[in-house]
């Protein structure tokens, strides 16, 4: 578990995208930003759960429940990316 | 019996030689982790199921001493009776029981670690003189007929594919009088979502080895084709959100412990924890107590009421 502190967005929303390309098992060059959780990378509910897992290993935070997270309709990385400092910035408070 | 999944669909395709083999293999193996992962997991008495919550301070520990005391309660054992626990897990169970009673308890596990932390727990407590465990699948149980007072399966049964073969079983070696105690998750009758996706699969085979969700009516049917008579369901589906609630909480809260005991194992008990607990919350999956009963048996309504002792 690496828990080294990164807040700023652009490193977070990196360190997201490594754990999509990874839980996926897809090139790393395939996952940016504005890539589409649904509409580019066919994400499911088991996915998207040991996403929001990994992403809590990674950073040491609580992500949303499946029902939370159902209802933000997370449509790209950079909406995921948004989750993380929102709940980062929770246990900072 | 329908196969609803994949990978029952799978197991109906072995011969029933080959699926025991399959779930002496794979069952296990998730119970082979180091016994301190699950010690960090679940309650001090390493109970596995779900506990019973009746109100919204309850915590894990009082949830799974009102489970036991429920057992208790449910079974009405006697002194001298036999009791076999299938799938005992660490013991939690018996060893409540046997502290409880005076009864005799037979454990079986398919889990060499399993079996090992039990006999050092029981020998602890000073009730290795009542308590035996054998490494063994309930199929390959060589017990006379009528020889036993109590069969107990805690979370265990949804190993078993050939439930039909496990229930004939039970009816034969429970003596007259005797009792069956599940506690164990269920399919609704009519689907509530898909069978066939990932996250069912993660939970039922990559997490857990083997799980054959039934729906109830179909459980209950083979108790009474066993000759037994279904005395009690209680529903426990709410108390099994919080109990797996909790669980997944504990792993947050000891997540680098168990990552430093076994790399991986804590995500893979957060995703499949996840799964299953969403799948209770909107009641896609659901947990029942079951209890029946061989002819005559002295456990009755009075009985039956959980008690509110915390």
């Amino acid at each position: 578990m690496n828990t080294d502190t990164i807040t700023d967005r652009e490193s977070v929303a990196s360190a997201v995208c490594d754990i999509i390309a990874e839980t996926l098992n897809i090139p790393r060059a395939a996952v940016g930003k504005d890539t589409g959780l649904d509409s580019d990378l066919g994400i499911d509910s088991m996915a998207l759960i040991e996403t929001q897992v990994a992403i809590e290993e990674r950073f040491g935070i609580t992500m949303l429940d499946v029902d939370e997270m159902e209802a933000r309709e997370p449509k790209t990385v950079d909406d995921l990316v948004d989750v993380v400092l929102e709940q980062m910035a929770a246990v900072k408070h | 019996m329908e196969a609803r999944t994949p990978i029952e669909q799978a197991a109906s395709r072995r011969s029933p030689d080959e699926q025991r083999g399959f779930e002496r293999e794979q069952v296990a193996a998730h119970y082979e982790h180091d016994p301190e992962i699950f010690s960090l997991v679940l309650d001090s008495q390493l109970a596995y199921s779900t506990g019973i919550y009746l109100h919204d301070d309850d915590d894990l520990e009082t949830a799974q001493r009102r489970k036991f005391a429920h057992f208790r309660n449910l079974l009405q054992i006697k002194p001298g009776e036999k009791v076999l626990d299938v799938g005992c897990g660490w013991g939690s169970v018996m060893l409540n029981l046997a502290a409880g009673t005076d009864g005799v308890f037979h454990g079986i596990t398919l889990s060499e670690r399993q079996r090992d932390v039990l006999l050092e727990r029981a020998e602890a407590r000073g009730l290795s003189d009542r308590i035996t465990v054998d490494l063994t699948h309930v199929e390959d149980l060589d017990l006379a007929a009528e020889s036993v007072d109590a069969v107990i399966f805690c979370g265990s049964i949804v190993h078993m594919h050939n439930r039909e073969a496990v229930h004939r079983r039970v009816g034969d070696i429970l003596r007259p009088g005797g009792r069956l105690l599940i506690s164990d998750c269920y399919f609704p009758t009519e689907p509530r979502g898909p069978r066939d996706s990932n996250a069912t699969d993660y939970i039922l085979s990559k997490a857990m080895g083997y799980c054959r969700l039934m729906s109830l009516p179909e459980e209950l049917e083979l108790i009474g084709r066993a000759g037994l008579d279904v005395r009690l369901v209680e529903d426990m589906t709410g108390s099994y959100v919080r109990t797996v609630a909790d669980w997944i909480d504990n792993i947050r809260r000891n997540r680098a412990r168990i990552e430093a005991l076994a790399p991986g194992f804590a995500r893979l008990l957060q995703c499949y924890m996840t799964v299953g607990r969403t799948s209770f919350a909107r009641r896609t999956a659901l947990e029942y107590m079951i209890l029946a009963a061989k002819g005559h048996a002295d456990t009755a309504p009075k009985h039956w009421a959980v008690t509110d002792a915390r």
